[in-house]
């Protein structure tokens, strides 16, 4: 007590200062948060609010329209983008997952040599320029005379996801219960039987991440389509990028606005799933 | 337990029709002739590519690039598949040197006459052997009158002091060029480094003055006045012109530029008879007036003019008075001199 009478700092409102100051920082991440927010979207709304936009500017409002949605579904040409880019995106994703998969489960599960320098290997192209490897690919392929195209663009962007796909599945295959395992084997599992009705179910959700990783990843993935693109294969990004010469409309804004809505309407269709399927059990 | 292999099902099911989607999409062999174009967007509107499919037969596959640089890019690396590409003045004599476009049979372009004698003759390519020119247009500036009362016709506009922080430059290195040679008085074309090195001044002496290198939405700025002065490319600025009549589009006296995108055959095209037949569809005058109505870009189809909209034909823009593009240059391939250029960019770039 005598120590506070010889500490004349504290006086009344250094302590009013001292406790302002907590609370400030208590509310610091709230207000991070809530800034981080307002970067993520306040540009996805600016854009959705341009694409109804009744002149071609996107920068200066000048009134109301549904114009651009009708033109959007009157472009053959952007129709045809997105339909290489959602094909593209999807066949890849499928693929990547795939290899992703087993790769993750070999890498975790089985003893072979060279494996740990296997697993570093296969995670060198997250920290290589994706340009680099676009050019080693696009080389590569002209090399073995293989014609651009859905091919080139597909593997090239199974390149470019596989090592997040591999990162995602092997996190959950190394924190998978062994015990599961062995319980179904002892229960007269065999192998075929494990995988498909134990190690896959619990694998699953890592595996639907990976999925959706590796599509959006191919979805408006630019370096590499730009090299492993071919004869009728310009996907959205492509096209959206060429089409900076004369000048972009609110078409691309109507564009982006119905890619949210879909995407959307996605999330809530998985959160749905997954709501119902805790409030079954 | 169960829906979790509902999920394994749903997965499975994606993708295999995902696979199904790919299968379909590839190449259906060639059963009908084909017909691979790649071309800069928005300049090939899908209407003529339709009419030309429904008048031959041939099935016309259009991809865009966004630059010069990327056509010639791709066309390199070999293994490209295009018939036909697009590629702008210099970059015709590019590839052209480099050997990746075909000299031109004028025997199989019947309606080859139709070009107007000023684009049979050009300078990059004379006597169009290896590229026919399409459409042309120029690269001059554009104000706000709304914030520019007196006429603007000179590029020194764009050093004035009055317009500080409201004017924009093109973000292209060699339009950028255009008014700080011209504006020195020489040629956009220059090769002389000591030219490029006044010009490299003036473009680090004029940066204080400027809001930013712009080149995708400077029509857009200066048409909401947040700009008032700008470097513009005559196509980019011709829809905005329609909206809000106080954008002016100038070519400066100093002549300004021309730019001419045209089509060549690439070596060894695959379907080099089906590029020909079209290549001579579009030189049809009928053909060439609805490109220019739909684009507003002007034909090089002297006899298209006369089948045009009087608002399309009377428009400044498209059409500039004759006597201000005799003094327009073309931008060419300046060779040996592009290193001079590039190292003045970078210092124009990273001056304060």
């Amino acid at each position: 007590m005598t120590d506070l009478a010889a500490a004349p700092i504290f006086t009344s409102s250094r302590l009013r200062w001292d406790r302002w100051r907590t609370a400030a920082l208590g509310q610091f991440p709230l207000i991070v948060t809530i800034a981080a927010y307002l970067f993520l979207f306040v540009p996805l709304l600016v854009l959705m609010a341009y694409s109804f936009n009744a002149s071609r500017s996107t920068v200066v409002w000048s009134g109301f329209t549904f114009d651009w949605y009708v033109q959007v579904f009157e472009d053959r040409r952007l129709r045809g983008a997105l339909a290489n880019s959602a094909i593209i995106a999807l066949v890849s994703a499928a693929l990547s997952t795939t290899i992703g998969t087993v790769t993750a489960l070999a890498i975790v599960r089985r003893n072979f040599p060279g494996r740990d320098a296997l697993s570093t290997v296969l995670m060198a192209p997250l920290v290589l320029p994706e340009i680099v490897i676009a050019v080693a690919f696009l080389v590569f392929m002209v090399f073995v005379n293989v014609k651009l195209g859905f091919f080139t663009l597909i593997a090239g962007h199974i390149l470019v996801s596989l090592p997040f796909t591999i990162l995602i599945v092997r996190a959950a295959a190394s924190a998978l219960d062994r015990r599961l395992e062995e319980a179904a084997a002892d229960l007269g599992a065999d192998e075929v039987q494990t995988f498909v009705r134990v190690t896959m179910p619990l694998l699953m959700p890592a595996v639907f991440t990976a999925f959706l990783m590796a599509a959006t990843l191919s979805f408006d993935n630019f370096v590499m389509s730009t090299f492993a693109t071919g004869v009728g294969t310009t996907t959205l990004p492509l096209h959206i990028y060429s089409l900076l010469k004369l000048g972009i409309t609110p078409k691309i804004n109507a564009m982006g606005t119905l890619l949210v809505l879909v995407n959307v309407l996605l999330v809530i269709i998985v959160l749905g799933r997954q709501l119902r399927l805790v409030l079954r059990r | 337990m169960k829906p979790r292999h509902a999920n394994i099902r749903t997965v499975l099911t994606a993708s295999a029709f995902g696979i199904a989607l790919a299968a379909l999409a590839l190449p259906t062999a060639a059963s009908a002739e084909a017909l691979h174009i790649y071309a800069w967007a928005d300049e090939l509107p899908d209407e003529i590519v339709q009419d030309f499919q429904k008048e031959t037969g041939i099935e016309v596959t259009v991809d865009t690039f966004d630059s010069n640089e990327s056509l010639i890019a791709k066309l390199e690396a070999g293994a490209s598949g295009y018939d036909l590409v697009n590629p702008s003045q210099y970059a015709v004599q590019i590839l052209a040197k480099k050997g990746l476009v075909t000299e031109l049979d004028h025997s199989k372009i019947a309606n080859i006459g139709n070009i107007s004698e000023v684009f049979q003759k050009v300078s990059y390519d004379p006597g169009n052997k290896h590229s026919m020119p399409y459409i042309w247009g120029t690269t001059g500036l554009a104000y706000n009158s709304d914030c520019i009362k007196e006429p603007v016709k000179s590029w020194k506009a764009f050093w004035d002091e009055k317009y500080k922080g409201r004017i924009y430059m093109l973000d292209n290195m060699l339009a950028a060029y255009i008014a700080a040679l011209q504006v020195n008085g020489y040629s956009a074309n220059s090769s002389n480094p000591d030219e490029i090195a006044k010009a490299t001044e003036s473009l680090i002496k004029q940066k204080p003055l400027l809001a930013g290198y712009n080149s995708t939405n400077f029509a857009d700025l200066v048409a909401s006045g947040e700009a008032c002065l700008v470097e513009s490319w005559s196509g980019s600025v011709i829809n905005v012109m329609k909206e809000n009549p106080h954008v002016q589009y100038v070519v400066p006296d100093e002549g300004g530029t021309m730019w001419v995108d045209g089509y060549s055959i690439t070596k060894n095209a695959p379907n080099a008879e089906a590029a020909y037949k079209f290549l001579n569809y579009l030189l049809q005058p009928d053909v060439a007036a609805k490109v220019t109505t739909l684009t507003s870009i002007a034909s090089v189809v002297e006899k298209s003019k006369a089948l045009l909209p009087p608002e399309v034909a009377n428009n400044t823009a498209i059409f500039p008075p004759e006597d201000k593009l005799a003094k327009a240059d073309f931008i060419l391939d300046t060779g040996d001199a592009t290193k001079h250029y590039q190292d003045g960019w970078t210092k124009v770039k990273a001056a304060q």
